[in-house]
């Protein structure tokens, strides 16, 4: 009980932290690259690669639903909506798919996610356009994906040695580098 | 850093490949009509050259009004046996049998009445109907004895093969596109069409029908390989007078202009002379007839009927390619199977 | 009742870079240049293009644009570009007046022929409303 305790109050962290980066993320000019509305760069995904390996695949799947809904209701369109579920669940299958490949570093599986992310944006941005037009920028989206995808494993790798430092319950076992 | 410098000579080669396959085209004025071709892949120039001198070695022997061809011998000597070489012959004998087949719908012998007409002229007018009755006594090309290497042309009769040396003309570009190797190629004979394998990324070529009632547009389009797709309309070539349209197809049996209530009649089918003259006959006959022969007749085609009363009539064989979403009216689109 | 997965399965993160990530930073980069590369020939077609042409020698090319109507004169043809874009030739000086009759123009692969003056205006490119067709039977 009291691992589950620990593991929901977590859970809600990593809600919290999920909608804040994905707000952090207005910051940034993805529109310069897809001039599209509600289409995000995929900082977020930081909390899912963390919490995939942190927690498990259905733990992740939660924050993720969470983080979309709540994310739609503060800014309050059904586009919105469809732009995060679509990109955060692309990128969570290939993260579920790729994070058991033994030989693939918390990187590559980042990086796997974010081109996952991206897809999903203009898979999200050709529903509701109801036109295949944004495929165009789907290549130079990947491109990008590798940047951001090698960023979010980066901070994903840092948070998990910080988390080795503080060493808590719950905290699966490590290897030694 | 290895690993690296073969991703990066991955992608260049991919880059590379977008730079596209090679492609000649030319527009060739020929065979009164313009004829743009396009040829893709390696050696395009050469086969494009084969090409254009194999039109201009077709519209020198098989134009009418060319005093030195082949076809203005032949009228000359129009009553008595005269000698020509076997290509003509063959064409003149395959035109022939298309006039029996469909009944005298298309027929190469209604050169006097198409002059008469004066369709193509400066100065078209309408002939009594007693200058039209003496001229359709000629018409008739199962008159037309055909004896080894010679054609005898019965007296007063004159043939005309613009039905269907266009259709002969993509025939033979369609052998010299094979003969060559060519993968990828399409040609346009004024509106009459040849589309050679696939598109250079392997898809199939798509076909554009133009509507008969507003030619800036389509009725739909078809996606084909190895086809020739040519269509029959009156809506491009006519004059008027006191009020009245003529066009300039007309039923040889009479005459007078075909008005069989289709506005347009398209065939497609793998032999360009068949489909050149079909798609003559299919109009003149009308939507009934036309039907009935496309049941009956031994060789496969498949046709596009359109009428005054916005119908198209499509083939059983064109239901899976043919794609109406482009056409920007509204037509009634009725597929015809054979039972 | 625990909703979550047992922590025991988790995979464990490996934290350095390794030689299998170069992997999927390949598929990434080669997916992004086939598919850069399958819309390339869309991209190089641009709008669409009217070329005019006589006697197979090109007289003039321009981009045919909506709202932007206008008459453009060749001689004793006149081509016009309506306020929809539509391309249509409006005088000719042959009697049969063919070209004229043909109307109005729109899509790519679709031309006009003035026959006895070897006058031709065609389309070209990509019309935008992506009929998509590569040539028209008349």
């Amino acid at each position: 009980m009291k691992n589950n305790v620990h593991q929901l109050t977590l859970c809600a962290i990593l809600t919290a932290l999920a909608l804040a980066l994905s707000y952090l993320e207005n910051l940034f000019p993805a529109a310069l690259l897809l001039p599209l509305p509600g289409v995000k760069l995929g900082l977020a995904n930081i909390v899912t690669v963390f919490a995939l390996y942190y927690l498990g695949a259905v733990p992740a799947l939660s924050i993720l639903t969470a983080r979309c809904l709540l994310g739609a209701m503060f800014v309050g369109n059904f586009s919105a909506l469809l732009f995060s579920l679509f990109g955060g669940f692309l990128a969570m299958g290939v993260m579920i798919l790729f994070h058991r490949v033994r030989g693939l570093s918390i990187y590559g599986v980042s990086i796997a996610g974010a081109a996952g992310h991206n897809t999903g944006q203009v898979a999200a941005a050709m529903v509701t356009l109801g036109s295949a037009a944004p495929l165009a920028y789907l290549p130079v989206l990947l491109i990008v994906s590798l940047f951001t995808g090698a960023l979010t494993g980066l901070i994903a790798a840092l948070l998990f040695s910080a988390m080795d430092k503080i060493q808590t319950r719950g905290v699966p076992p490590r290897p030694a580098p | 850093m290895k690993r690296w410098l073969v991703l990066l000579l991955a992608v260049c080669l991919l880059c590379g490949c977008a730079a596209g396959p090679q492609e000649a085209s030319a527009q060739i004025f020929s065979m009164d009509t313009v004829i743009d071709i396009t040829v893709y892949g390696d050696g395009a120039q050469d086969v494009l050259r084969d090409a254009r001198a194999e039109l201009v070695r077709l519209d020198g022997a098989l134009s009418r009004h060319d005093s030195g061809s082949a076809l203005a011998a032949l009228n000359r000597g129009a009553g008595g046996p005269v000698a020509v070489e076997e290509e003509l012959y063959d064409l003149l004998y395959a035109a022939a049998a298309y006039a029996a087949d469909t009944g005298g719908c298309f027929d190469i012998s209604v050169a006097p009445i198409m002059d008469a007409w004066n369709f193509t002229g400066d100065t078209p007018r309408v002939p009594s109907q007693a200058e039209l009755e003496a001229l359709a006594a000629h018409v008739g090309s199962e008159r037309i004895v055909f004896d080894g290497g010679t054609v005898t042309l019965p007296e007063g009769m004159a043939v005309d093969l613009g039905g269907i040396a266009k259709g002969y003309a993509s025939d033979r570009l369609a052998a010299l596109f094979a003969q060559r190797g060519v993968t990828s190629a399409k040609v346009s004979l004024g509106g009459n069409i040849y589309v050679h394998g696939t598109k250079t990324d392997g898809s199939l070529w798509r076909v554009g029908v133009e509507d008969p009632n507003d030619p800036g547009n389509f009725l739909g389009a078809v996606e084909l390989r190895d086809r020739f797709a040519i269509t029959s309309g009156g809506y491009q070539r006519y004059f008027e007078q006191d009020g009245v349209t003529y066009y300039h197809i007309v039923d040889p049996k009479t005459g007078n202009v075909a008005r069989s209530g289709l506005l347009s009649a398209t065939v497609i089918c793998g032999n360009g002379a068949m489909g050149d003259a079909f798609s003559t006959a299919l109009f003149v006959m009308g939507l009934d007839a036309a039907v009935d022969f496309w049941r009956t007749y031994p060789v496969e085609f498949d046709m596009i009927l359109a009428d005054d009363d916005g119908h198209v009539y499509l083939t059983e064989g064109l239901r899976d390619c043919f794609d109406a979403s482009i056409a920007e009216h509204e037509y009634e689109y009725i597929f015809l199977s054979k039972e | 009742m625990n909703t979550f997965s047992s922590q025991k399965n988790n995979a464990v993160p490996r934290l350095r870079p390794a030689p299998l990530d170069a992997v999927v930073v390949l598929a990434v980069l080669v997916l992004a240049a086939a598919l850069f590369a399958a819309m390339l020939p869309k991209q190089s077609g641009g709008a669409l293009a009217c070329t005019v042409s006589r006697d197979g020698q090109v007289l003039d090319t321009f981009p045919v644009e909506e709202n932007s109507p206008g008459e453009r004169v060749y001689g004793a043809y006149t081509v016009s570009v309506a306020q929809d874009g539509a391309v249509s030739v409006t005088a000719a000086p042959c009697a049969g007046q063919d070209c004229v009759r043909t109307g109005a123009v729109r899509r790519a692969g679709q031309n006009i022929v003035c026959l006895p003056g070897r006058f031709v205006v065609e389309l070209s490119g990509t019309d935008g409303d992506g009929s998509g067709v590569d040539i028209v039977v008349r």
